[in-house]
């Protein structure tokens, strides 16, 4: 029996890891869930019937020595200079994120932007505008800058608080996740880990988490990837070493690879006033990242499917993100347009439901792509250049598109995206053909294989 | 040559003098001396590309040695250290106090350009986004300014805790374990992105007292920061002992004020010819009075000999200088750019090349010869001052930057308490000029200025046996 310490940003970002805690406890390990939110101590539902091994803790959200404040320069700067490397050329979104970021957290949100003027023309240069200059650098210099910051970071000691909280608790391994954030702290845990000579590892939280996010800039005993694309990730952009790197596959869809539908097509329709006669397209929103104000995109993209001689008839669900669900609190669908239901911002809405009792699935970019393929379900996306920063710009767009080894089918323009659709509905492909996409990206040991099986072995054998 | 025999009994001891180049140790010589003459032993460790032979009074003292230190860190922090010394030293001349110092923020720019780009490259382009244009150097680097004021101390603080979390390097703690000095020195520590805060980092594991003569009346203000802060700082005077706190956080207490002993050896020197004889040597009259103008470092001034051509021009224009013979005195390093100048015979003015850096006679000679000296900024200004000669600059055009653009220029300034009369024109120089070769001059005023800025313990107490006995009291 191993005492596991979960260390979480708040326990609402455990929803993925629910089915590996389980089964940890089931096997008889103690499972203790840090977070840094004072009061949040509320299991979520699931694991609250393993409540006599699953229990909650709260640990430091910060240091208690001198780094307190500075450590968060450190880790900012080399966050930034990350999306000035190779490879991250054209992640203007990305870059202009991590620098919004850094400003805030290091100045306690005293600071939002930084701005200058250009001595030549006059023009007020504006947060990335004026961080990006720094290409000017070269890569020598940036490197130069880059290896400053690391070598300072390897040398800052562990923090007394973390160090103690980690003593209290006395666990035979420690998992932080996202650990890719810049204000939480959980670098400082991995640290402390691996000071007390306590095993440390990172179970990776989603599929953009190591392309999209910040450095991991204190590298844990192991990394637990999803799939080959992320084990090199992990090894190519955090410089993490070949042999640190476990590939699990992706727990987060477990129970959705169990979930069955909760009505029958007939029903689903009736609930959302479509006719079950006609085909139904799933429209699944992006988060407010990808793709702001989408709501203006999807309303022109109803007017080209309602346009199209073999789509127009379709019924069309629209599912919001869950954290931006308020921005469609006051629309108004029109006929046989269809807004799935959302409770709150952790609420998963009727994702398996909409997907499974539709034809075609489309998104600009998002998550929810996986359970489309999950249940056979062709995807789609459409190029739009407004939302550049959330699609093109983003590494691990690209590996998901059709082209590029993925399997979702890309068009560079509504016209062009409407014949793949139609072409979709009158051809249905048949039920397995994204089985491999699927196993691919999820479950690499295999379709039938649990990925929250193979990381709570992985996780017990780190443990030791 | 100040040289003394220390009559207090104290146990001998071993001190070791780091210096960044064997050169570094003339501003002080006579303490090396000095304390080599009470019976300790003196050790100058020097890097091998800063190594060169000791002078003759030194070499030939039973207990005082040369040896070859290390220099840079043997670790994964060797360049990356540099780095982040350099652009701590930048970020420092962003301080509000240094705004107007764009030529030594442009120096810390390029030395830190330096180190970003693995010593290959002293200057850093970018580009605007919009327009294009290049914006580079100072320029380049002020654009950190938008931090804001908070955000610049944010990036202060951070590259102050970088420092702290930086481990002494093992090569230079082996050093000084192997030397088993009582105390160390070390000079010049604050050039910029220097190697030297090793030592001070070394010596405080070892708990060996470290102590840092400044080298010279500028330091404090116109180099980089001390990043790691020694035990004693060594300080010519009160102006010293403030620029330590408010630029460098140095305690008070920590701060001794010496004096400065470089100039020990000039105050005992005495003309080493007679006013004749000096002129005949110029091919100058003289029954003509002696203007003496000193010339500044390539820093300061860049390409002086045009300026001062144009100087005598305007000198000349003034019917009581007219006749004045005019001494130049190229700095010392610096002579190349007056080889081609050759006044010609009866110009009535003279060159004087010398590339003695430290007690020159020919310059004690010309200065005490003289009835005016003019300089645009240089620390010859300050031996001019020792001998009670009535010292004049300009607000040159074209040499702002050297001038109100550093900070130490203010403080020799007579509106400034200092004892050099400034002109911020032609007119107002000649002006000035014609008094003194006139003389009405205040030499009281001078004698005090010199006293509270080389010898705050009393005009005619040499610094040299005040910094030997604060080195003792650092080993003891």
């Amino acid at each position: 029996m191993s005492r596991i310490l979960f260390a979480v940003p708040s326990l609402a970002r455990l929803k993925g890891f629910e089915n590996t805690l389980m089964r940890l406890a089931e096997r008889g390990h103690i499972v203790r869930i840090a977070t840094k939110m004072p009061g949040d101590t509320q299991l979520p539902a699931r694991l609250s019937t393993h409540d006599d091994r699953i229990s909650v803790t709260e640990s430091p959200s910060r240091r208690s020595d001198e780094w307190r404040d500075s450590i968060v320069g450190v880790r900012g700067v080399r966050n930034y200079l990350r999306y000035l490397a190779p490879g991250f050329e054209h992640a203007e979104k990305l870059r202009k994120r991590a620098l919004l970021e850094f400003i805030k957290t290091a100045s306690d949100g005293a600071l939002t932007q930084i701005a200058a003027t250009c001595g030549p023309c006059g023009r007020e240069l504006k947060n990335d505008k004026l961080a990006h200059m720094l290409e000017g650098l070269g890569q020598d210099g940036l490197n130069a800058l880059e290896t400053l910051f690391r070598t300072a970071e390897e040398d800052i000691p562990s923090d007394a608080g973390f160090d103690a909280f980690l003593s209290r608790e006395q666990p035979d391994v420690v998992l932080v996740a996202p650990l890719v954030s810049l204000e939480s702290g959980q670098a400082d845990l991995v640290k402390s880990a691996r000071t007390l000579r306590i095993p440390s590892a990172l179970p990776v939280v989603s599929i953009d988490s190591l392309s999209t996010e910040g450095l991991v800039t204190e590298i844990p005993d192991k990394i637990f990837a999803w799939n080959e694309r992320q084990a090199r990730e992990a090894v190519e952009l955090h410089g993490v070493p070949c042999d640190r790197v476990t590939i699990t596959g992706a727990p987060q869809f477990d129970a959705f690879f169990d979930e069955q539908p909760a009505r029958s097509r007939n029903a689903f329709c009736m609930a959302y006033g479509l006719d079950y006669r006609m085909p139904v397209l799933a429209y699944v929103c992006s988060s407010e990242f990808v793709a702001k104000d989408e709501s203006v995109f999807v309303g022109r993209w109803i007017d080209a499917v309602r346009r199209h001689p073999l789509l127009g008839e379709c019924g069309i669900v629209i599912r919001p993100h869950p954290r931006a669900r308020r921005t469609w609190d006051d629309y108004a669908p029109p006929p046989r347009v269809a807004l799935a239901r959302i409770k709150d911002r952790d609420d998963r809405g009727e994702l398996h439901d909409v997907l499974c009792h539709s034809n075609a699935v489309v998104a600009l970019n998002t998550g929810a792509w996986f359970e489309a393929a999950i249940l056979g379900k062709p995807v789609f996306t459409i190029l739009a250049p407004e939302y550049a920063g959330g699609q093109a710009q983003t590494l691990h767009f690209h590996y998901l598109l059709r082209d590029e080894g993925g399997f979702v089918e890309p068009a560079a323009s509504l016209d062009v995206h409407l014949e793949q659709l139609a072409g979709a509905l009158a051809s249905p492909p048949g039920p397995g053909h994204l089985e491999q996409h699927v196993q691919r990206f999820l479950r690499p040991g295999g379709l039938a294989l649990p990925a929250s099986h193979l990381l709570a072995d992985a996780i017990e054998s780190l443990a030791g | 040559m100040v040289r003394r025999v220390h009559a207090r009994r104290i146990a001998y001891v071993k001190l070791l003098f780091i210096l960044a180049q064997t050169s570094y140790i003339r501003h002080f010589e006579s303490v090396v001396l000095a304390l080599a003459d009470r019976g300790h032993e003196l050790r100058l460790a020097v890097s091998r590309e800063g190594h060169t032979s000791l002078a003759p009074a030194l070499a030939a003292h039973p207990r005082i040695s040369q040896t070859i230190c290390p220099t840079g860190r043997a670790d994964k922090w060797r360049e990356p250290v540099e780095t982040l010394r350099s652009l701590a030293d930048y970020v420092h001349y962003l301080e509000p106090a240094f705004l107007p110092a764009e030529k030594l923020r442009t120096r810390a720019f390029r030395n830190l350009a330096k180190s970003l780009t693995g010593h290959e490259k002293t200057h850093i382009k970018l580009r605007c986004p919009y327009c294009k244009e290049r914006i580079a150097d100072d320029q380049a680097g002020k654009l950190l300014m938008s931090l804001g004021d908070q955000g610049l101390q944010g990036l202060r603080r951070l590259l102050q805790a970088m420092e702290a979390s930086v481990r002494p390097d093992s090569a230079h703690e082996q050093f000084l374990r192997a030397e088993r000095a009582d105390a160390v020195l070390v000079t010049p520590l604050i050039n910029h992105g220097s190697g030297q805060s090793e030592w001070v980092k070394a010596a405080r594991v070892l708990k060996t007292p470290v102590g840092f003569p400044v080298f010279s009346w500028d330091n404090l203000t116109t180099k980089g920061l001390i990043h790691e802060q020694p035990d004693r700082l060594f300080v010519w005077n009160e102006i010293q002992r403030k620029e330590a706190a408010d630029y460098h956080g140095i305690p008070r207490e920590h701060v001794v004020v010496t004096g400065a002993p470089r100039f020990d050896d000039f105050f005992s020197m005495a003309p080493s010819t007679g006013r004749a004889t000096f002129c005949r040597g110029l091919g100058l009259d003289s029954a003509r009075t002696i203007i003496t103008y000193l010339c500044s470092s390539e820093f300061v001034s860049g390409r002086e000999v045009e300026f001062v051509r144009q100087w005598i021009d305007e000198v000349r224009q003034d019917p009581a200088l007219e006749g004045s013979s005019i001494v130049i005195r190229p700095h010392p390093r610096s002579l190349e750019q007056w080889r081609d100048f050759n006044p010609s015979r009866g110009s009535r003015v003279a060159v004087t090349t010398s590339g003695v850096m430290n007690a020159d006679q020919l310059l004690y000679d010309s200065l005490y010869h003289s009835a005016a000296i003019v300089g645009l900024n240089t620390s010859a200004q300050i031996e001019a001052g020792i001998l009670g000669k009535p010292v004049y600059t300009m607000l040159a055009p074209g040499f702002e930057r050297g001038q109100q653009g550093t900070l130490h220029f203010q403080y020799l300034l007579a509106q400034n308490g200092g004892f050099v009369e400034v002109a911020d024109s032609f007119d107002s120089h000649r002006s000035q000029l014609a008094q003194a070769v006139a003389g009405r001059v205040d030499r009281t005023r001078v004698d005090r200025f010199i006293e509270s800025f080389i010898r705050p313990s009393g005009l005619h107490l040499p610094a040299t046996p005040i910094m030997a006995d604060a080195i003792e009291a650092l080993a003891s």
